[in-house]
């Protein structure tokens, strides 16, 4: 019976994670309306700028292979 | 500002004052909460006091509001004063008619007449009262009757019951259950 859990969109989840299971939110006071599991990229730029948002957290930098602090 | 000095009350002045609610409520529990926000007791600018700015928080990462369908024109919102002067609160009423009799209606409806909840009503601006508080919750009370061959809709006709200081808009975020 269990259905698989919600997902972002690959393209957001590249960059960001959520800190719910995504899931459809509003924000009356700035008359927003979006749904976590259908938003896109470019949406999830313009919602990271509201100060108070955080249901979305960007993922760290993978970092590059260090090559050169390994090496002797 | 003094929040309890009274300020001048204009009329709309063209501002929307549609009557009634939207065709849904939002529900959720009480004991599913983290943090149930609470509108400041004292305020700076007239009508702060009565807006929950602050955003209400779950505490699993899949729990939220449920989205519960009701029939357009059957919900309705009422708040009457109770207590003795002096001493007075509000009973808030609230009724709407859910249809059908399928699966989920029937179990949700039979586990909501045992929990304290929180609600959302939505009046017909788009606006949302909170109805039910932390240690206040609304109790609902389903009743259903499968209407009759000749007339009659088959259905719960959900009644709400909660008591308050008085009514508040939530303003912060919705979270809506995963």
């Amino acid at each position: 019976m269990a259905s698989p859990l919600p997902q972002l969109q690959p393209e957001v989840a590249e960059k960001f994670r959520s800190t719910v299971i995504p899931c459809r939110i509003e924000m009356p006071r700035l008359g927003l309306t979006f749904d976590l599991r259908t938003l896109t990229l470019a949406e999830a730029l313009e919602l990271m700028k509201i100060p108070d948002f955080t249901y979305l957290v960007p993922r760290p930098k993978r970092r590059k292979a260090a090559s050169s602090s390994t090496s002797k | 500002m003094n929040t309890f000095s009274l300020t001048h009350l204009k009329g709309p002045q063209g501002d929307d004052n549609t009557p009634g609610l939207l065709g849904y409520v939002l529900v959720a529990r009480e004991d599913a909460f983290s943090k149930i926000a609470k509108a400041p007791k004292t305020g700076t600018t007239a009508g702060e006091t009565a807006i929950i700015t602050d955003n209400h928080t779950f505490t699993n990462a899949d729990d939220g509001f449920a989205k519960v369908y009701l029939t357009l024109d059957s919900n309705m919102l009422k708040a009457a004063i109770t207590g003795e002067r002096d001493g007075r609160g509000l009973k808030i009423s609230f009724e709407g008619f859910h249809p059908g009799n399928n699966a989920e209606a029937l179990e949700f409806m039979r586990i909501v007449k045992n929990l304290g909840l929180i609600i959302l009503v939505p009046d017909a601006d788009g606006t949302y009262l909170q109805v039910g508080a932390e240690g206040l919750p609304v109790e609902f009370a389903p009743d259903y009757d499968s209407g009759k061959l000749s007339s009659g809709r088959r259905g719960f006709t959900v009644k709400g019951e909660a008591y308050a200081n008085g009514m508040y808009i939530y303003a912060g975020t919705v979270k809506y259950k995963a």
